[in-house]
């Protein structure tokens, strides 16, 4: 088994707003292994950012973490101050925001952007920093780098400017990097490009990454696991090729479903909206929108069922006194690919 | 960067150039004649007066004459001070409406940055709510109300200051202040808004994704880009500063360009109106000028137009 | 990571494993409050804002006395002077506050004036009097009269020069945008005040030329802000759209323009208010704005502040009643510049 240096376990946040504690993350538990991707897909709202934000202690001024564990090899992030936070931030664990268009200082060269954590953390003088800077925007693909290491970012374009917010948190060779949409505000075409850029650079800095995504698309060739939330909750985690193949929550079922594919001509999308996080649903969260919703899934929170001992679901249809139900056709007919691979696994 | 100057230029000069033509025919509608104090004049003297001034010749002659005039920064001569020419008149008073005018807007704004600047940083907190508090009473009350109460309260009643007068520093503290108030609390509102909405930003937010302290993150990254904005204030200081000059020399006795303009005003000295407008417009066109350029050089972004990118 | 996140074992009803029926998941959905109109949250977030509705509070008191005042307080009730009741201090019947009862510090010790300039017993002035013995209270009052009518003037000036300049403006672009904006930087390029003295020089000092003045100068700023949202909204995709479609511009301006330019245009005509009302009391003050024997604020602070060094009150009161109404309707500007703006009030 590979090296756990991440582990997050039943974290709880709330927010105070006027309107009253939006439970934002209720008992959210999972963990990161070495060098691996974890995705991280769910809805807008369902708290993907909140929780990625808690591990590198950047949560909005309204945020309390109300309960649950977050371990760093075997440091407690929670109980970090705002100097051990400093020191772990851009160092550490470095994070890559959403939309590059806004991410960089407009009046800061940037070659002294990329240099920054360098200088902060390595102490490097700043000549030596630059140097590593130039290094690390040839790394990242920007051609002329040593002319362009001294322009401002409204000289480069969106996919040019995310690839310097990843040469800036790649630099100082962090062991996690926390990856929030990076990819959702640019070009189809663009979008490749940065995924490969980031899975050829996690290779050559041997980081973890936690990628985040609503987009299951960009998930298969990316992640090793998957976690899917919703509404401040994981419903099912395991290996890529379970969640893809062998989904066992309905919520998954419906993710999948609106994912464009060749087999599905018309596009499904999840109907409905999710539960008001002031006051969430003591069952399973995703009842109200749920065809396959029992009435357990009202009354009580469906434990994790164990589908294999990387895969896990959240659902009560996995209970052995549940009846049979009939999944939408796309996911029989993965469930039936599933079932092919593993008989071929095993006969080999 | 030249070429854009250069067209600036242009247009300054065109705008001086319809400033002054309004102000010429609009002074020629003006009612009752600038001889008006010297009621007993005959008629006789009456003709030779006009045809000092010119008064005898057609509109259009006059017109031109008064602009070929001020090609050569000739206002004409000013009716209230007999035989003085308007140029020579706002050249002497020019010096003490600058001085006080620059440090005004030096108080102002550097008083103004630092209030703002900390309302921000503790927004939400009492630090603030005090700021912005200050602020708004700074923005409303006038500031001819504000000289008459310091005039008398920290002046006369205190003794802290001279009550009026121009020649000493001591002298200048208090116009200073009273005209200095309301671009202070422009200026504190402003930086306070912009500064929030700096560190509100993706940028901010990725810089302490960095690993940087709050002092580093305000040094290094907001403190720069909420002041760049700034500048664009310098040409509504400049009226403020301007308009407040009118009644703050007049209240202390400052032999300025602004009370010079009130006096010619209440005695229909209508070359020296004309002239002190054109000198407010054209100080008025230079700092506009001045705040393009220095934008410009202080902000990557904005690449002035007609230069090459 | 599966085990330990192992719910308890859950109690379950018998028919627990039965399927949902429809109306019953709905039924389980919180159901969120119904969602608010536009106009109603910024209603909401305006009144949470104490500041702002206290001020809305004051300016429609001011704006209530004021105009309220007219039968008893006009032209012909101000003029009329009673030199024997000259520079009364105020005296509210059973007010007992040195300053407010009739007496004054006259070298160092509190003198009741109203006794020594033998004052029927009967007679009282709430604000004083000035140096013709008229009650300030009433002059204060008919002052604030002319400063809100200034302030009327301007708001109705933004709202149509303003607005309209600014909509054709930003809306027709192209050379019509090119020559409206530099008639804009020319005019702009003398300071306002400058424009409204030239103006009152020419004109007859008094109210007209005053509103004159301003109705020429004061709705530069208004034009400019909605020429720049009216570029920004022309290229929304709906007017994209709207425009497409073939509706007239006319039509679109009145469908889709105004509503959005609505808060810029409420926020603006806040702010020109209490520029106007300085403009004016600042010509009053400097002796070109309204003259005797009408009255304004600025007037009274002229008079007042000659005799400051005595008569302190004669330039107080105006100079309070001044400052509250500048600071009312800033506050009222901010109050509803956050409300309109959630993102301003952080
Ligand atoms: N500062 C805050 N104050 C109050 N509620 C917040 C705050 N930040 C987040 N939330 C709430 O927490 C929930 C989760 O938000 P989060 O940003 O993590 O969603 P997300 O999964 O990242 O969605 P998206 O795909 O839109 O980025 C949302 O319901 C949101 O309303
Ligand atoms: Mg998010």
């Amino acid at each position: 088994m590979s090296e756990r240096i991440l582990d997050v376990k039943n974290l709880k946040i709330d927010f105070h707003t006027y309107a009253g504690e939006v439970k934002a993350i209720r008992n959210v538990s999972f963990h990161l292994d070495k060098g691996e991707t974890l995705a991280i897909v769910g809805e807008s709202g369902s708290g993907k950012s909140v929780t990625t934000r808690s591990i590198i202690g950047l949560l909005a001024g309204n945020a309390e973490i109300m309960g649950g564990s977050i371990k760093f090899h075997d440091q407690e992030m929670l109980n970090n101050s705002e100097k051990d936070w400093q020191s772990i931030r851009g160092n550490k664990i470095a994070m890559i925001f959403q939309d590059p268009m806004t991410s960089l200082d407009p009046t800061m060269k940037i070659g002294q952007q990329i240099a920054e954590p360098l200088m902060k953390h390595k102490h490097v003088p700043k000549k030596e920093a630059w140097a590593r800077a130039l290094e690390m925007m040839k790394a990242v693909g920007i051609t002329n780098a040593e002319e362009r290491i001294n322009e401002y970012p409204h000289q480069f374009s969106g996919g040019m400017r995310q690839r310097i917010v990843i040469a800036i948190a790649l630099i100082c060779e962090p062991e996690i990097l926390l990856a929030d949409e990076p990819t959702t505000a640019l070009d189809v075409t663009i979008q490749a490009e940065i995924l490969d850029l980031m899975k050829d650079l996690q290779k050559r800095v041997k980081t973890s990454i936690i990628f985040i995504t609503h987009d299951l698309g960009v998930v298969a060739g990316m992640a090793d696991r998957v976690a899917v939330m919703y509404a401040g909750e994981l419903l099912e985690y395991g290996n890529v090729d379970e969640i893809f193949y062998n989904p066992q929550h309905p919520y998954t079922w419906g993710l999948i479903n609106s994912m464009p594919t060749l087999h599905i001509e018309k596009l499904e999308s999840i109907p409905g909206t999710p539960p008001d996080l002031l006051d969430p649903p003591k069952g399973d969260p995703f009842a109200p929108r749920n065809k396959y919703a029992l009435r357990a899934d009202v009354e009580a929170k469906p434990p994790f069922f164990k589908v294999s001992p990387t895969h896990y679901a959240s659902t009560w249809l996995l209970d052995p006194r549940a009846p049979h139900v009939e999944p939408p056709a796309e996911i029989k007919r993965r469930w039936a690919k599933y079932r092919e691979l593993q008989a071929a696994k095993s006969n080999s | 960067m030249t070429k854009y100057i250069l067209k600036r230029i242009a247009y300054m000069i065109l705008t001086l150039f319809i400033v002054a033509t309004i102000t010429f025919f609009l002074m020629k509608m003006m009612p009752g004649s600038p001889y008006t104090n010297e009621a007993k004049m005959t008629k006789t003297q009456l003709r030779i007066m006009n045809e000092q001034y010119g008064f005898n010749k057609p509109l259009w002659e006059q017109y031109v004459i008064y602009l070929a005039g001020l090609v050569h920064g000739d206002f004409g001569i000013s009716f209230q001070y007999s035989n003085m020419p308007v140029s020579q008149l706002i050249g002497s008073r020019i010096g003490a409406s600058a001085q006080l005018g620059l440090q005004a807007m030096i108080f102002g704004v550097f008083f103004g940055v630092i209030i703002g600047a900390i309302a921000a940083i503790k927004r939400n907190t009492w630090v603030d709510t005090t700021a912005t508090v200050l602020s708004i009473i700074g923005k409303s009350v006038p500031n001819f109300v504000l000289a008459v109460l310091l005039q008398y309260y920290i002046a006369l009643k205190l003794g802290w200051f001279p009550i009026a007068g121009w020649g000493t520093f001591s002298q200048t503290i208090l116009p200073t202040i009273a005209l200095g108030v309301g671009p202070l609390a422009e200026t504190a509102r402003f930086v306070r808004t912009s500064m929030v909405d700096t560190l509100t930003s993706d940028y901010i937010e990725l810089a302490t994704a960095k690993g940087l302290s709050l002092t580093q993150v305000i040094r290094k990254h907001a403190l720069r880009n909420s002041m760049i904005p700034l500048v664009t204030l310098l040409g509504p200081y400049t009226v403020s500063l301007m308009t407040g000059s009118m009644v703050i020399e007049n209240i202390f006795n400052i032999p300025g360009i602004g009370e010079q303009f009130v006096k010619s005003i209440l005695t229909n000295d209508y070359p020296t109106i004309m002239g002190t407008t054109i000198v407010f417009s054209l100080g008025l066109v230079i700092v506009l000028l001045i705040t393009d350029i220095v934008y410009s050089l202080i902000d990557p972004r904005i690449r002035l137009q007609g230069s090459d990118a | 990571m599966a085990e330990e996140a192992q719910a308890p074992q859950a109690k379950l009803t018998e028919n627990a494993f039965e399927g949902l029926p429809k109306d019953e998941a709905q039924s389980a959905e919180n159901i969120a409050g119904p969602s608010l109109s536009y106009m109603q949250n910024v209603w909401i977030r305006f009144k949470q804002k104490t500041s702002g509705v206290v001020s809305g509070i004051i300016v429609i008191l001011m704006i209530v006395i004021a105009f309220g005042s007219t039968p008893f307080i006009n032209k012909s009730t101000l003029v009329k002077s009673q030199p024997q009741y000259a520079n009364l201090p105020a005296k509210i019947p059973g007010v007992n506050l040195n300053g407010l009862n009739g007496k004054i510090k006259q070298n160092g010790e509190w003198v009741d004036v109203y006794e020594k300039n033998n004052i029927p017993k009967d007679k009282y002035f709430i604000a004083g009097t000035d140096y013709l013995g008229r009650s300030l209270a009433q002059r204060i009052v008919y002052g604030t009269k002319i400063s809100l009518i200034v302030a009327l003037v301007a708001a109705f000036f933004d709202l149509t020069i303003g607005v309209i300049y600014g909509v054709i403006s930003g809306w027709k672009g192209g050379a019509v945008d090119n020559v409206m904006q530099r008639i804009i930087e020319i005019v702009s390029s003398v300071p306002n005040l400058v424009i409204v003295i030239l103006l009152l020089v020419v004109l007859k000092p008094g109210l007209k030329s005053i509103i004159i003045a301003i109705a020429i100068s004061s709705w530069m700023t208004m034009a400019r802000q909605v020429r720049a949202e009216t570029l920004s909204l022309k290229n929304q995709e709906y007017v994209l759209a709207a425009r497409s479609l073939g509706e007239s511009s006319w039509k679109i301006a009145m469908k889709h323009l105004i509503p959005n330019l609505s808060s810029i245009i409420i926020i603006q005509t806040m702010y020109t208010i209490p520029s106007a009302i300085f403009f004016e009391a600042f010509l009053s003050f400097i002796g070109i704005g309204i003259s005797a024997p009408e009255t304004s604020l600025g007037v009274l602070l002229n008079e007042g502040q000659k005799n400051f060094q005595f008569l302190p009150y004669q330039m107080w009161y105006p100079a309070v009643v001044l400052c509250v109404l500048m600071i009312a309707f800033n506050l009222l500007g901010d109050g509803l510049r956050d409300a309109f703006d959630p993102k301003s009030a952080r």
